[in-house]
């Protein structure tokens, strides 16, 4: 039997029709993804990575080839996958507490229970206190740790997350990173898929990084990152790593000093 | 620094303080004939021997329970069509075009149809009353209905909300400030309608009635007294209305 929260991609293809033309945006995706572990797509705009995400979601619905979670074809969205998105959805005329609580309200647990579940999850993202604010009068910051809340009150086995950080000031985006890996730690059972832009964060927090490249979007390398956690940006190891990736995308800084005399 | 917004806060007192002011100079000097223009004094004594013979209460109260149907009927209609045509595109090409044609019609050009099928009736009355409600009412609530952002559409789809649901936690909520200032446009629509509901269906009773007698009697402090109530009435009513939308979406102000 498959574990809970295993991702399998196999020959996957997608092509959208644009005025009559076929044009293809996936193709001969094929990607593993176990239990618990944290994995991060990477690629140039364009290169589908958003779609590959909309469609393990279930947002978006035909493709060929495979998307098995726990071995079951994926048609549509489930309660079994968390979303994060990049702006973070917060429900403006629901308060912080409301909104995390959205995932339960179809469910018959009873209102206590269903409170304590949204202050477990509150906690968790460190927003106690915050339950009757309006999302507009929090930072960016704060509505994301909102929306992980929310995504995460179901208790999903995966947890798709397209560009979580990426509307984030800097400083504001690596505290965000530390969070996200204590959060991440204290569920290890989700299996997390995030979508980034930056290079650095990908590899502070994968298990897993997956690169793409564009027209038509392929999985161009898959590379493991096995430094232990914490993580310390500034060692060799990290830096080595975030070169070798930078390199796929031929981003790289050439050797200064080859050049010095 | 508390003192100056409270001073500021009576500004708008300033312009019919001074319009006061000029009538009180004209008629003193009797430039217009105390027939057409009567002295702010006889006014306000007229107003008092008025409230105290009580008359104009009952006129009050048929006026404003009068409002309160029709009103009631329109916004009710209005928001169960805006939402109908909202919500599906099919009930909106089919009730759509009837609707804006019908809207060009003026409501005032209503009153024969009505008084011929109903007569001079008290329902005839409460129909065009509900008539004037029921048109802003309809566009705000469509337009509000349309409101919702495609992103918060696939957040109900991610937790997989059914129909109902998606109605009460993500349509109507996006659409509240459209359906509060159509309430707010319908109820000040249904106050200045009663006026002319009351005069063009003839019957007794009401302010509108109150007005056209004094009209025929050549009264015109009662005249300026009925037209000075309904403004009153109408601004009370709108500034109620701001009240109750600032607390209903508090969630829109920010810090």
């Amino acid at each position: 039997m498959t574990q809970r929260g295993t991702l399998d991609i196999v020959n996957l293809k997608k092509t959208f029709n644009v005025n009559g033309n076929t044009t293809p945006v996936l193709e001969n995706i094929n990607l593993k993804v176990k239990q618990g572990e944290f994995v991060s797509i990477i690629g140039p705009s364009g290169c589908g990575k958003t779609t590959l995400l909309r469609l393990v979601i279930g947002l978006e619905n035909s493709y060929e080839g495979q998307i098995l979670l726990d071995g079951k074809r994926i048609n549509g969205p489930g309660l079994d996958r968390g979303v994060v998105f990049q702006d973070h959805r917060l429900l403006p005329w629901l308060t912080v507490e409301r909104n995390v609580g959205l995932g339960l309200e179809g469910k018959r647990n009873g209102k206590v229970v269903n409170k304590e579940i949204v202050q477990a999850h509150l906690k968790l993202v460190g927003l106690q206190g915050f339950e009757k604010v309006y999302p507009a009068q929090l930072s960016g910051g704060m509505a994301q740790r909102a929306a992980i809340a929310r995504a995460l009150v179901n208790q999903p086995e995966l947890l798709l997350l397209d560009e979580p950080l990426g509307a984030l000031d800097a400083l504001t985006r690596m505290y965000m990173q530390l969070e996200l890996e204590k959060i991440w730690k204290r569920e290890a059972q989700v299996t997390m898929i995030m979508i980034t832009h930056d290079v650095e964060e990908a590899v502070y927090l994968s298990d897993k990084v997956v690169i793409m490249s564009s027209r038509p979007g392929t999985i161009k390398k898959i590379i493991p990152v096995e430094l232990p956690r914490p993580r310390d940006r500034a060692s060799y190891d990290f830096m080595k790593l975030k070169e070798e990736i930078l390199e796929e995308f031929q981003l790289h800084a050439e050797n200064v000093f080859s050049y010095a005399i | 620094m508390d003192v100056n917004k409270e001073v500021l806060k009576l500004r708008g007192l300033v312009v019919p303080l001074a319009l006061l002011a000029v009538w009180w100079i004209i008629t003193k000097n009797e430039w217009v004939s105390a027939v057409f223009l009567p002295l702010p004094e006889t006014v306000a004594a007229t107003f008092v021997k008025l409230f105290l013979k009580g008359k104009i209460f009952v006129d009050l109260n048929e006026s404003i329970t009068k409002v309160a149907k029709g009103f009631l009927v329109g916004i009710t209609a209005g928001f169960l069509l805006g939402t109908a045509m909202g919500l599906s595109s099919t009930l909106e090409k089919l009730f759509g075009p009837l609707f804006n044609a019908v809207r060009q019609v003026p409501i005032l050009g209503w009153i024969p149809v009505l008084i011929l099928i109903f007569g001079l009736t008290e329902l005839a009355k409460i129909i065009f009353i509900a008539l004037g409600a029921f048109y802003p009412m309809t566009l705000n609530t469509f337009d509000g209905c349309r409101q919702l952002k495609k992103e918060y559409l696939e957040v109900a789809r991610v937790f997989e909300f059914n129909k109902p649901r998606l109605l009460w936690r993500f349509i109507l909520p996006s659409a509240l400030p459209s359906i509060l200032s159509g309430i707010r446009v319908s109820m000040s629509e249904a106050w200045m309608l009663v006026i002319g509901a009351e005069i063009f269906f003839k019957t007794r009773g009401g302010l509108g009635d109150m007005m056209w007698e004094a009209k025929t009697r050549v009264q015109m402090d009662i005249v300026f007294i009925t037209i000075l109530i309904i403004g009153l009435i109408g601004f009370i009513l709108n500034y109620v209305m701001k009240i109750l939308e600032n607390r209903l979406l508090r969630w829109r102000i920010s810090n």
